[in-house]
Order: C-alpha cells, then sequence, then structure tokens
C-alpha cells in the first residue's frame, strides 16, 4: 500500500468543498496516513471475505419523526 | 453547604426515609456549582429556577405518595447535544441551528422528567461529541476536579466534572468511541454505555448514528443501573432502538459472584511505553478484588481488537463527515479547531472503506459472540494513564492520549460497557476498570460493578476542591 499523495489528498479535500488552511492540510494529511495502512489491512482481514456489512436495510422502518 | 448524600442511591433512599428532600439537594447543587462552575467549566446552561420548581414538585409528590422511582426529586445533569424544552441547545458549537432543539425534549429527557428528576442544567460537551475545547470559542472550557490543570476528558466533560465535584448526583453522556467512559475513568466516577439499540437517541444531536450510545454517569454502578432503568426501552422515533422488554438493572445487585465467568485482557492494554506505573498493579489488584469475590477469571484475547478500533475511526468520521459537510463547506473557521481536524478526515475515506468498515464490525461481533460463550464478561482497564494536562494537549495533540484509551472497541461492536473507579496514579488523578458483557446484559455489569463496589471505596473519594467546599460550610 503506498500512502496517498499530497495532490490526491488535495484533489479529495477540494471534491468534498473543504478549504483548510496549509497548516490544517498538513494535520489532515497526517491524520489520514495515520490510520490508512490499518483502512488498508481491514481490506485483508479473511474473515471479512464474504462477511455482510453491518447494515440493515429495513423496507418498512420506523418513520416517525423526532420533534413531528 | 450540608453534608447531603453522595450517591443517588443514597439520596434516594434518604427522600424516602424523610431525612432529605429534593429541595435541599437541589439548593446543595446550585450552591455548589456557584462555588465551583467559573473554575471548572461544567455548565453551558444553568437551569436553577427550573430545577427548584421541579424540585418542588417532586417533594409534593412523593408527600403525597406519588412515587415516580429513584431518580424522583433527584438533581441531574443533561449534556448539552440533547434537546430540552427549559433550554437553548449549543452541543458547544456556533454551528448548530437554534432552532433544531427549541422547545423541544430529546425522548431520553422526556423520560427523565416522567421519572421526576430535576435537570440543574445542559452540560459542556466537546463540541459535537468530538475533539477538544476551543479557547477561541466562547464557551466555557472544562477542567478536572482532581486537578483543574488536566482535562476532565470527553466528549461528556461536564457530566463527568459535574458528578465527580457533587453539582449534581448523576448526569447524561453519550458515547461513540468512549464519551462516557473517557471522563468516567478521568473523573473518578462509574459510567455505564448501554448496548446500543437499549437507548433511544432522538433529540440528540448525532456524532456516529450507528456508534451513539447514551447513558448514565454517576457515582456508583448501582446509581447507573438505577438511572438506565429510566431512560431505556424502544420509541417509534428513533429508527435504531430495539423492542426489548427493559429489565431491572438492579435485580442481581447483592448475588454472589460465583459462577461468574470474567476474561481478562492485558495484550492490547498493558505495557505500552505511555502507560502511567500506577496502572498495571491498580488493574492486577482490581482482578484479584473480583476473583475474591467469587468470580473464576481467565486469559482471553479480544478478537480482531486493532482492526475494530480502525473500523470504528472510519465510521465515526465517515458518519459525522456526512452531517457535517454542507456546514464545513459553508463555515469552516466557525468549527473548533480539533473538530475540523477529526471529522475533515471523513472526506478522505471512500464509500468502500466505510462498507469495508461495517463487514470489520460484524466479523468482530461474530468472533466476540464466540468468546461470550466462554466468558460472561471481559475486564481492561478504561485507559492506561490518568487525564492528561491541558498543556500535554495542546504539545502533543489529543492522539497521543487517545492511544492509550480502550474504549472505541465497544462502541463498534455495541456491547454495553460498564467503567469504574480502582485507584489513582503517583499524582493523584484516577483510573478505571473496564467491564464488557454480552449485548443487552448490562444487569450483570451492575452487579460486578456493585460487588466491586462494595469490597472498595474508590467511587467515594472526593476530589480535594470539591471537599473544601463541603468543609468551608
Amino acid at each position: 500500500m503506498s500512502a496517498a499523495s499530497p495532490a490526491a489528498i488535495d484533489a479529495m479535500l477540494d471534491a468534498a468543498g473543504l478549504a483548510p488552511s496549509p497548516a490544517e492540510r498538513e494535520q489532515l494529511l497526517a491524520m489520514y496516513e495515520r490510520f490508512k495502512p490499518g483502512v488498508e489491512a481491514l481490506y485483508a482481514l479473511p474473515e471479512a471475505r464474504y462477511e455482510a456489512p453491518a447494515l440493515v436495510f429495513q423496507a418498512e422502518p420506523k418513520l416517525t419523526a423526532w420533534g413531528a | 453547604m450540608s453534608d447531603q448524600p453522595l450517591t443517588l442511591t443514597d439520596a434516594a433512599a434518604a427522600l424516602r426515609a424523610g431525612t432529605t428532600s429534593s429541595v435541599e439537594l437541589t439548593q446543595e447543587a446550585i450552591a455548589r456549582a456557584d462555588v465551583l462552575d467559573e473554575q471548572l467549566g461544567v455548565y453551558v446552561t444553568r437551569l436553577d429556577e427550573h430545577a427548584l420548581a421541579t424540585a418542588q414538585q417532586a417533594d409534593a409528590e412523593l408527600a403525597d405518595g406519588l412515587d415516580r422511582g429513584p431518580l424522583h426529586g433527584i438533581p441531574i445533569g443533561v449534556k448539552d447535544i440533547l434537546a430540552m424544552a427549559e433550554g437553548p441547545t449549543t452541543a458547544n458549537s456556533l454551528i448548530l441551528d437554534a432552532a433544531w432543539g427549541h422547545e423541544r425534549d430529546a425522548v431520553v429527557v422526556e423520560r427523565l422528567k416522567a421519572a421526576g428528576a430535576v435537570i440543574t442544567g445542559k452540560l459542556t460537551t466537546m463540541e459535537f461529541a468530538i475533539g477538544l475545547h476551543d479557547l477561541a470559542k466562547p464557551f466555557p472550557r472544562p477542567r478536572n476536579p482532581w486537578n483543574p490543570e488536566h482535562w476532565p476528558g470527553g466528549s461528556s466533560s461536564g457530566t463527568g466534572a459535574g458528578v465527580a465535584a457533587g453539582l449534581f448526583l448523576a448526569g447524561i453522556g453519550t458515547d461513540t468511541g468512549g464519551s462516557i467512559r473517557m471522563p468516567a475513568a478521568y473523573c473518578g466516577v462509574s459510567g455505564l454505555m448501554p448496548t446500543f439499540g437499549r437507548v433511544p437517541s432522538a433529540g440528540c444531536v448525532p456524532l456516529g448514528y450507528s456508534l451513539d450510545h447514551i447513558g448514565p454517569l454517576a457515582r456508583s454502578a448501582r446509581d447507573c443501573g438505577a438511572f438506565l432503568g429510566a431512560i431505556a426501552g424502544d420509541d417509534s422515533r428513533d429508527p435504531y432502538t430495539v423492542d426489548r422488554a427493559v429489565p431491572d438493572f438492579l435485580a442481581r445487585v447483592g448475588e454472589p459472584l460465583q459462577g461468574v465467568r470474567i476474561g481478562v485482557e492485558r495484550a492490547n492494554h498493558l505495557g505500552g511505553e505511555l502507560d502511567d506505573p500506577a496502572a498495571e498493579p491498580a488493574f492486577e489488584e482490581a482482578v484479584a478484588t473480583l476473583a475474591e469475590l467469587g468470580a473464576t477469571v481467565v486469559e482471553v484475547e479480544i478478537p480482531h481488537y486493532a482492526d475494530t478500533v480502525v473500523a470504528q475511526i472510519v465510521t465515526m468520521v465517515s458518519e459525522a463527515f456526512a452531517y457535517h459537510r454542507e456546514d464545513m463547506r459553508e463555515r469552516w473557521g466557525d468549527y473548533f479547531t480539533a473538530t475540523r481536524a477529526f471529522v475533515g478526515t471523513g472526506a478522505l475515506y471512500s464509500g468502500a472503506d466505510y462498507v469495508q468498515a461495517q463487514r470489520v464490525r460484524r466479523v468482530a461481533q461474530r468472533s466476540l459472540a464466540a468468546l461470550f460463550a466462554d466468558v460472561d464478561a471481559i475486564a481492561t482497564p478504561t485507559a492506561s494513564t490518568g487525564a492528561p494536562t491541558y498543556e500535554e494537549l495542546e504539545r502533543r495533540g489529543v492522539m497521543r492520549p487517545l492511544g492509550t484509551l480502550y474504549t472505541p472497541y465497544w462502541d463498534a461492536v455495541g456491547n454495553p460497557a460498564l467503567v469504574v473507579p480502582m485507584g489513582f496514579t503517583g499524582a493523584g488523578l484516577p483510573l478505571s476498570l473496564q467491564l464488557a458483557a454480552r449485548p443487552f446484559e448490562e444487569t450483570l455489569l451492575v452487579q460486578l460493578g456493585d460487588a466491586y463496589q462494595q469490597a472498595t471505596d474508590w467511587h467515594l473519594r472526593v476530589p480535594p476542591l470539591a471537599a473544601a467546599v463541603a468543609s468551608a460550610a
């Protein structure tokens, strides 16, 4: 796994519409690089190969809105 | 100031014995806030008049034989990310639309009112329940009652500090990565993160939709169990709550621990270079106490620990960024610095990363269920240090102390976890024991925590700063 390039980080921040200062951009990059190897490792977990995500879509969910 | 009961449980008994009144308890809470709140930054909004009126009503109801249960007449605080009709809801942020919670009660607040609780005010949180305080923003800076130079933990900072300093007997916190358990640990009180779906979150500002848990902080495990009984249960307005009977969470209090198997996890929790030297001996002593009380202690390894913690982070920042993206685009500078740093990383993970994190959460749940076939509870330190100083946080950032905090795993899998004080560092800062159980087995956690607290008195220790207020009366 290669670390994301600063240009790729800039592109993602730009696509999200965020405009951090240069110092904040460095901080975001550092945070991302700290966790990105761990995120890549999630894909390498053998037990996850055929596991369904912990997401449940309900055709008939609770629809009462709070404050309604 | 008078010598009022220290725990919710004792205060409830005193109310019914007629040795105190709700008005007296509330006046004491207000008097303590008058002295300590400016220094500790517990409250965003105080509701003194509302609290006194509610206390008067509680006394009248109890005198008339109407007993609403263990919270009736008890002063409590509510973290300021839950809506409450009597006051503004800010989430400690300039961003939150004031109209969102205006003159509305979160479901949990509705239930607290129905239980007769005396809500004394809205409590400090880290902005939107994440990050760190920002001195450039106009909100109180919460401080640790054991040493105001130290952080009380977050994000339920005001709740932890307020319970420890006696500004109320219990309070509401929320926990997405540790925000009930961290301040409880750092402030030397108990905290109970219920099973995901046990308590409705409608009317609470979200951080991570699939991770957010609402629960109590209080002096004792027994207090937490009593409190949870008042706020648990399904609600049609919350898509995540589970339609499941609410048990008596105190049902097993006093039962012996013989037959209870506790798995002790050391591998991922102790031996780090940042650990406080007192953490490991305190943990081993706590485990020995549980064994002396009759529990069978076995060594375990929590499955997929590191991967699950990463899955929690990806989930939290992705879900948070979905909520905040539009405001972050328009009002980036109005957010706290640390909020920008945490939530902004949500822009950097892909949809596939998010889904993969959910697959890993399911893997962890499956493996953990297998482990819980062999043990009834798992014990770890809550953190392997005491609360860091603000100076340290500002110099080194928040990631370093978060690396010695062992709470996010349990948010990711959804199991309940109770933390109780287990000693002090050499610098006089609280240390904490974490106990986790199978989903919806909070009753076992309350039993274990109460048994431990009947054998120890760490949960009854009062910070010198707060004790000085009482002795000056």
